[in-house]
This record gives structure tokens, C-alpha cells and sequence, in this order.
């Protein structure tokens, strides 16, 4: 189940600027769309809507979020292995795989670009083996 | 809607000719019973198949299959299959590959992609979620580009139509395989479905690339107890000497050091077991010289990938059975050529395991006056451009392209060309090995060293078993083919196998309890020919075997070890099945003259394959005639209906 735009929706198109997946669409000041097709869940666009005018997956709303309130992703270094997975999933590509300095045969996930992370914890939700945490 | 997760419960079946797509039925007891991977392809191959196939026809069939783990966080679980019929071998080929196509394949909402008929035109295919669309690859300069252009470029594509970063998997064939080099592969990131031709058959179906991408989610069935397993499991690859420390510090590069210690270090095309001057082109060398870090495939924390500096590119290093074979294989010593070679084949879309035998095969019919081509084992220097001559089949390169096999039924020289059903054996000399001599003859797709059983690495390479002996060794192929059978088609890494074992036996070779098991697995023949009739007795958790419990937890399927291992007998019984409809029979399962009647060493009878006795032995253990086809009994046994072709 994609997330949905509610009729609280003003037009203002942050959700449509943040969308790492350009699966948001509409005029401005006009209610906006979301593709389901297109969409992955990530939540980047709930957290910019001031409006609170998007819904889950699970069709809760969603809180407005001010950007300095955005959580990050912290990698629990003696847990992570480095499989990649989060680097993957991100969407806006901020985590990268780099050989652990404490045993550098093995790697770990580490946050490279902090200015672009959305704080949208798909890194969290897909770590296979709970590595990251959203703080 | 199937009652278990791990799969995306949907296969498409898609016509190149006609662009039309449809669903593929796949049920639940098809998935008990194959799981996935290439079991689940040679079940899908068998059904459909109308006896007419041959690998560059219409009715040859392209399956791209994943496993219920793939795309579920298991650790090293992000692989795919790919399975057709070989222009190599003319009989099932199956190729697994670590990029990430098969992870997107799941994302795109499919288990595995039937590709059936031929592109009107050359072609690549984008899949995202339902929609199929077939792009002109000539239009789009896609066709004639080498794999990381082609790679690159459909990324362009992707995000320009799109308006942002796609982020997709991708399978693509180099020239080679648009060239219909018998040995050609179809490349996904830096990583090849490499073996037994399936390049060309992409190639002959002027099928370049395909690209998918979406936005499914592989459903877990018990998300935390999962996670829990994924962390356990991967805390014992992490702490096992071989998936821990050896591997990610040296790679598949660092078994030269103990192929060269036990004599099976394939030299000068299989004359000899060893190489004088192994020590330049060993794993320890290139990691001392050459590697700039280790990396791996997605999901994996084992990373044996080689990172290296080829004209100031940091590529893919080579493995080690381009090592071995373009090393001492044909007597070449410069490791900076082998990575230079290995990079060139890789980007021209070739498997560098077959590519180098035909080379040696090459060089010593030259030797021999059987073939007057110029190529000398030593002499290097015309060996950087004969790549590309190959790929696109220019003067000697065209004859090179079509393997050992069919070059040595033209110039002679069949007792040393390498190969095993058409499929050139890897760099494994098994003079000394004599299992691993067996498993080349009898693997489904040819001289495979993992389709094998891979015996060498419990006759020399890991476990020290008596090696000459052809005790046990029947029933030891069978357990390993199986296993790595059903590992595979769970979508996981067969290195994750290694770590089955206990780490004991290789950090402590002299340990009593090394000592006693390797002493005392070749004695145990009937206890594991019991196992093998009657794997079901192992229905009890083993602390050290964590596929049943990552399949249970994340698939919801109900697994033990001897349900695990019937499964991989299954799979590997109707891929045999199929060959032996292809007109595969006993004297099929062959190996060169040179290993079967020439000992490694003059002086010791022991050193060769003692092939006739382990065959008979080997079909008594799997339930197959003398002529080597599975029979009736054995097939109702394992719920194979006969007769379908």
C-alpha cells in the first residue's frame, strides 16, 4: 500500500519537491497525487506536509516534522557487517560501505552525506539484522 | 495467494517475439518440493519442453529464477539464477550470479521471468513492476557496448525517462555474447552468470540487457524472530575462520597457496598438479601487491570480492579459477596481465574459466603439431588482443570461440582438451582429488567444479580426507551435490556452506579430532549412503546448520536438514533427468584421456581419476541405471512424473 494524499492537501508541492522517486504529482495550490505505482514508502513526503495531509501505508496520518527534528540513522558499528542493504534501499543515496577501521576486513554502513538524509528510516526498516537505529 | 513468504507468489512468463506477458502458475507445492532457484528453473524447463529445443532455437527457453531468501536479508542471499539450454553442451545449463538483478527481480513483484521466443529486433527489456517494455537496442546505441558501458548506459535511459535515480538491477551480455561465443555470460553489475554459454543464447535472441526495478517488498513471515536468526547466522560467518578471516582477506585467490601444497593446481593445461612459480600468482601476492580492499555482493557480509587498479580503474580482481588457469595454466607468471585479462574478459562478457582452458587447449595443439596457430605456453604478448578477436569471432579468435570441445573434434587432441560435456573443467587439477575427478564427470552442466560436489575441498582444500581413495567417494558427491543443490536455490551463496563445518578442522589440521575426522569420512561410506537413501533421519536442529531455521522464519515453510538435502536430490535428479532426454547417457559422463589413464605422477599408479569404479558407484547411490539414467523407482520417488518430452 503506497501513501495517500488527503484532501488536506493545499498544493503547496514540498511533498512533491522531496519525493526522492518522483512519484508525487500535481498543480500547484491544487490537490496533489501520489502513484502508487511509483511510490516506496519511505515517508520522506510526510514529514515536509505542514498540512498533515498524507497518509501511511497503514492509512495513518502523518505528523509534520520540522527538518531540525529529522531523526538520522545510527550504525551500531560492532553489529554491522556492512551487507549493503541500507546503502541500497536509501533513496537519496547518503549511506555508503567502508571497511571497519577496528578490522578493516570487514565493512560497515556509515552516514557519508547527513545534509541529505531525509530521516526517512528505510535504512532502519530494511537493516536485516537491526544494525540501525533512527535517533 | 500462496501461503508463504519469502516469495513474491509470481513468475511472468514473457514472449520476445510477440512482447505478450502473462502470469506463470507456480504453486505451493511446487515450492515445497524445488523452492526456488535452479531447481525451480529445471522444473519449469522440463514442463515446457516440446523436444524441439536446441540452444540457439525459438524453443529454447531463458528462465531467470531467484529463491525464497533472496531479497529477505539472509545473509549472502542476494543471488539469481539463470538456466537454459547451453550452447556449450547442449544440455541444461545453469549459471548463478551475486549482482543484484535478483533482488530487483523481487522488487519488481516476481520470482523468476520466463523468457520464451526471439526479438524481432536486437532489443533490451525494461520490467518495472507490470510493465514490459522492449527497447530497440540498436536505436538506444545499447547493442555492440561492452557490459559496464551497457550497464551505465541503461541507467541513463532509466533516469531520464523516469525524472530521477532508478535504481534497478540489471543483466546484460558483452560483444561476446552478440557474437555468439559458445563461452559468453550475461554480467549483472561486476559480478557473471559466467558458465556454459548463456550469453549467447541472450546473444541469438538478440536480447542485449534487461532492467528491473519497482517498488515490492519480499514479505517476511516472522519479521523479529528473522532478524534474530539473520543476526546469529551472520555472527557465526563473521567468526568462522574461512567466511571471517580467510575469505575476506584473501579471497577465492587464496586456495592456490593450498592447491599448490596438495598437488592440485591445474599447470600447463592439466600436465601437472603444481606450479614452480605459483608464488607470483597466488592470492597472498595479489593481496600483498595488487588488492586495494575487499568488497562483496549485496546482502553479504562475507566480501571475497578483490578490488584492483587495472590502467587506473578500480575493478573486480580476478577469482581463483582465472588465476589458476591463466596463470600456470599456460604458464604465465605476470599477475599484472591476469588482472589486466581478467578486467578484458569481463568487459567483453566472457567466462574466464572456459576462455583460458581453450587457450591452453589451444597452445598445446600447437605444441603438439596438431594445430599450427602460434600460441606457446609462456608467450604471452599476443594474448591481450586474441580477447577482443575472440569476442568478435576476428581470424583465430572465431575458431577460439567455439570451445576445446569442438576445436579438439576438428584438430585432434580430445585426451587433453579440458572439458567435461562440452564444458571446460576449472582450475582444479583432480589427479589428486579424485571426488572432485568424479563430480566434473558426472555434473549436470559439464565440468563444473561447485555442480561437481566440490570434493576438493574436503580431499585438499579444507578438510584433508584421503584424496586418492575412491571410497565414500560416490556417496560424499551425492551429499555435497545435493546440499549445494538446495543452498543455491534458496538464493544464498554457496561460500555460506562453508561454514557448516566446523572452524576446528581448518585452523587445526593437526588437532586429534581433525585428524580422526579426516581419517575416518572415507571408512563412513554406509552410514553416509544411509543418508543419502534416508536424509528424513536428519530432522533435528544442527547449531552449525542455519538454513532450516532462516526458511522456517522467513519463509513460514517448514524445513529440516534431511528435508533440505531430499529437496536438493530432487532438484538435481530431474536437472539429470532432462540431460538424459537431451540423449545424455553414461558415456557422457567422461573426463579427458589425460586424467583417467596418465598419472599426475609417473611413479604413483594412485594418481589418476579412478573414473569407471566411483561412476558405478555413484549411479548405485542415486538410484540411476547403469547407463546412467535416474530410474523409474527413483523418479517416483522424489514426485518426478516421467516421460513429459
Amino acid at each position: 500500500m503506497a501513501y495517500k494524499i488527503t484532501d488536506r492537501c493545499k498544493g503547496c508541492d514540498d511533498c512533491a519537491q522531496i519525493c526522492p522517486v518522483m512519484a508525487i504529482t500535481g498543480e500547484m495550490k491544487e490537490k496533489h497525487e501520489i502513484d502508487p505505482n511509483r511510490c516506496i514508502e519511505c515517508g520522506a513526503c510526510s514529514h515536509v506536509c505542514e498540512y498533515e495531509g498524507i497518509l501511511d501505508e497503514n492509512g495513518k496520518a502523518c505528523k509534520f516534522i520540522p527538518k531540525e527534528q529529522w531523526k538520522k540513522p545510527v550504525v551500531d558499528t560492532k553489529l554491522c557487517d556492512g551487507c549493503g542493504i541500507c546503502a541500497e534501499e536509501c533513496p537519496v543515496y547518503c549511506l555508503e560501505i567502508v571497511p571497519n577501521e577496528e578490522n578493516p576486513l570487514h565493512s560497515i554502513s556509515v552516514l557519508k552525506d547527513p545534509e541529505v538524509c531525509h530521516g526517512c528510516g528505510v535504512c532502519e526498516r530494511h537493516c536485516p539484522i537491526g544494525a540501525i537505529k533512527m535517533k | 495467494m500462496s501461503k508463504y513468504s519469502g516469495y513474491m507468489d509470481r513468475v511472468a512468463k514473457f514472449d520476445l517475439t510477440t512482447g505478450k506477458l502473462e502470469d506463470y502458475p507456480w504453486s505451493d507445492k511446487e515450492k515445497e518440493l524445488y523452492l526456488g532457484g535452479k531447481m525451480m528453473a529445471a522444473k519449469i524447463l522440463y514442463d515446457n519442453l516440446t523436444g524441439k529445443e536446441e540452444a540457439f532455437s525459438e524453443e529454447n527457453m531463458i528462465v531467470i529464477s531467484t529463491g525464497p531468501l533472496t531479497g529477505t536479508g539472509a545473509p549472502s542471499s542476494c543471488r539469481f539464477n539463470i538456466s537454459t539450454i547451453s550452447p556449450q553442451t547442449g544440455i541444461i545449463a545453469s549459471s548463478n550470479c551475486g549482482g543484484s538483478f535478483g533482488y530487483y527481480l523481487k522488487k519488481a513483484g516476481y520470482d523468476a521471468l520466463i523468457l520464451t521466443g526471439r526479438c524481432p529486433e536486437h532489443s533490451w527489456l525494461e520490467i518495472y513492476n507490470d510493465s514490459f517494455v522492449l527497447h530497440n537496442a540498436d536505436n538506444e546505441d545499447i547493442w555492440g557496448k561492452r557490459v559496464s558501458e551497457s550497464q551505465e548506459q541503461i541507467h541513463e535511459i532509466l533516469d531520464r525517462d523516469y525524472g530521477c535515480r532508478v535504481k534497478c538491477g540489471i543483466v546484460t551480455i558483452g560483444p561476446a555474447g552478440e557474437n555468439l561465443v559458445r563461452y559468453s555470460g550475461v554480467f549483472s553489475q561486476e559480478r557473471a552468470a559466467g558458465r556454459a554459454g548463456i550469453g549467447a543464447v541472450f546473444g541469438w535472441k538478440n536480447l542485449k540487457a534487461i532492467a528491473a526495478a519497482g517498488n515490492h517488498k519480499t514479505p517476511i513471515h516472522n519479521p523479529k524472530k528473522t532478524m534474530a536468526w539473520n543476526k546469529k547466522w551472520t555472527n557465526h560467518l563473521r567468526n568462522h575462520p574461512l567466511t571471517g578471516d580467510q575469505l575476506p582477506r584473501l579471497g577465492t585467490a587464496g586456495l592456490v597457496s593450498g592447491m599448490q601444497a596438495t598437488k592440485t593446481l591445474a599447470t600447463k593445461n592439466f600436465n601437472q598438479g603444481t606450479n614452480p612459480e605459483f608464488e607470483k600468482v597466488c592470492g597472498e601476492t595479489l593481496a600483498e601487491d595488487f588488492n586495494i580492499t575487499n568488497k562483496g555482493c549485496l546482502a553479504c557480509p562475507i566480501k571475497c570480492t578483490r578490488t584492483v587498479n587495472v590502467d587506473g580503474k578500480e575493478v573486480k580482481g580476478p577469482e581463483l579459477e582465472t588465476l589458476g588457469l591463466l596463470g600456470g595454466g599456460i604458464l604465465n607468471s605476470d599477475l599484472q596481465s591476469i588482472l589486466k585479462w581478467n578486467y578484458e574478459l569481463d568487459e567483453l562478457g566472457m567466462d574466464t574459466i572456459s576462455a583460458a582452458s581453450t587457450l591452453a587447449y589451444a597452445m598445446e595443439a600447437n605444441e603438439k603439431g596438431l594445430w599450427d596457430n602460434g600460441l606457446k605456453f609462456g608467450e604471452t604478448e599476443r594474448i591481450s588482443s586474441l580477447w577482443e578477436d575472440i569476442a568478435f569471432r576476428r581470424g583465430i579468435g572465431d575458431e577460439l570461440a567455439e570451445g576445446s570441445k569442438r576445436l579438439s573434434e576438428k584438430y585432434g587432441g580430445k585426451e587433453f582438451a579440458m572439458h567435461s560435456k562440452g564444458l571446460e573443467l576449472a582450475a582444479y587439477e583432480p589427479r589428486h582429488s579424485v571426488g572432485q575427478g568424479l563430480g566434473y564427470a558426472v555434473a549436470n552442466r559439464g565440468g563444473c567444479h561447485l555442480n561437481a560436489g566440490y570434493l576438493v575441498f574436503l580431499e585438499a582444500l579444507g578438510l584433508h580426507i584421503d584424496s586418492q581413495t575412491p571410497k565414500a567417494k560416490a556417496e560424499l558427491t551425492m551429499l555435497m551435490q545435493d546440499l549445494f543443490e538446495s543452498i543455491s536455490a534458496c538464493g544464498q551463496c554457496l561460500f555460506t556452506g562453508y561454514a557448516v563445518f566446523p572452524g576446528l578442522v581448518f585452523t587445526q589440521p593437526n588437532h586429534p579430532l581433525t585428524v580422526a575426522l579426516n581419517k575416518a569420512i572415507t571408512k563412513i561410506g554406509p552410514i553416509l549412503s544411509l543418508v543419502n537413501k534416508n536424509p528424513e533421519i536428519l530432522f533435528f536442529p544442527l547449531s552449525i546448520f542455519h538454513y532450516d531455521r532462516e526458511i522456517k522464519y522467513a519463509v513460514g515453510m517448514k524445513m529440516t536438514l534431511g528435508k533440505f538435502i531430499r529437496c536438493g536430490e530432487r532438484g538435481y535428479t530431474l536437472e539429470r533427468y532432462v540431460d538424459t532426454l537431451f540423449g545424455i547417457t553414461e558415456k557422457d559422463d567422461s573426463l579427458p584421456a589425460r586424467l583417467t589413464n596418465e598419472p599426475e605422477d609417473p611413479k604413483d599408479e594412485t594418481t589418476k581419476v579412478p573414473l569407471d569404479k566411483m561412476k558405478k558407484a555413484y549411479y548405485a547411490v542415486r538410484g540411476w541405471s547403469k547407463e546412467g539414467v535416474p530410474t523409474e523407482a527413483t523418479l517416483k520417488k522424489l514426485g518426478i512424473k516421467k516421460g513429459q518430452q
